[in-house]
């Protein structure tokens, strides 16, 4: 099940799961971006993927994707390899991104009273 | 940007964040299983600072780095097309004051208060003040008690903003929580409507 927290014993090594590319991916992410899989089981580009990178995609399946900070705490991993291994996927066009919310809709009032009347029903 | 189309990422909710303040063991974590739809998560974060501490300039000696772990929860609002992360620190506060994206786009703070221990959660106020990030308090009542007001809990963490809410709560309680992020959310938007409203 996709919500179950997937810890080993070890830690996968960040080159191990990168591919053995260091250089540092195009996408830059933070830890409250959310990504979605942009390629799931049964599909060709997926299917040849590691072992370790069909992982973090069952992690943040469509429609909802994850947080990046998720992603990485169920992979028992730290943050700083989690984002750049998530990045160079996105690099792939394995994941699609949304960065958080900022700037001018972080003080929209009506996307606050929405946050607000959504929060008082749970 | 690689990988980012903006029309099939319209339909994922945005994460927002908030913090979870207060000293070690005032009951962070709980207050986050208390509302969170999953069970609270644990992430790390290797920070690195010049000199924490450390009079040796030599070089490699003078950077440290320390481990920073986060409890975090998460509650979904699809109506408001958000996801809500609720992120309280284990312990080792003092670290996550250094740790910027953690604070980059937050929405505001919970800053827990065990009145018994007061003076742990001084510093979490005067960082959130300094740094202008809205925050509530919120006084845990161990045991369903409370010996104190919430005009004397405020008057002895000397908040700055005298309008700043204060409000018990039972960590524990799912209603509770909610009240004080609720409570949060009236704290930001009364600033963003004051931010707006200003020649």
């Amino acid at each position: 099940m996709a919500d179950e927290p997937r810890r080993s014993g070890r830690r996968p090594r960040l080159y191990a799961l990168t591919d053995g590319r260091t250089a540092a991916p195009r996408t830059v992410l933070t830890m409250d971006t959310t990504i979605t899989a942009a390629v799931g089981e049964g599909d060709d580009a997926h299917d040849g993927l590691p072992t370790e990178w069909q992982h973090v995609l069952a992690l943040c399946p469509p429609p909802d994707g994850r947080a990046v900070a998720e992603v990485a705490a169920r992979m028992g991993m730290r943050l700083t390899p989690m984002t750049l291994l998530l990045g160079e996927l996105a690099d792939r066009g394995l994941l699609r991104h949304r960065p958080p919310l900022e700037g001018a809709e972080t003080i929209d009032v009506h996307l606050l009273m929405r946050i607000r009347d959504n929060l008082a029903r749970i | 940007m690689p990988g980012y189309d903006p029309a099939a990422a319209r339909q994922e909710p945005a994460p927002v964040k908030i913090l979870v303040a207060g000293g070690f063991g005032v009951g962070k974590t709980t207050l986050v299983e208390a509302v969170s739809e999953i069970e609270p998560l644990r992430t790390e974060e290797r920070l690195t600072a010049a000199g924490i501490g450390v009079d040796d300039l030599d070089g490699i000696e003078a950077k440290t780095a320390t481990t920073v772990a986060m409890d975090f929860g998460r509650i979904t609002l699809a109506d408001a097309g958000v996801v809500l992360y609720l992120f309280g620190t284990p312990g080792q506060e003092r670290f996550w004051f250094m740790w910027d994206d953690l604070l980059h786009g937050a929405l505001g703070a919970v800053v827990l208060v065990d009145t018994r221990r007061l003076e742990r959660s001084f510093p979490a106020v005067d960082f959130f003040e300094n740094r202008g990030l809205p925050f509530v308090v919120g006084a845990n009542c161990f045991h369903g008690e409370q010996p104190y007001t919430a005009d004397e809990i405020r008057a002895a963490l000397r908040l700055r903003d005298p309008g700043t809410p204060v409000l018990m709560l039972d960590a524990r309680a799912r209603t509770d929580v909610r009240d004080v992020l609720l409570s949060l959310l009236d704290t930001v938007i009364d600033r963003t409507r004051a931010a707006t409203a200003a020649p």
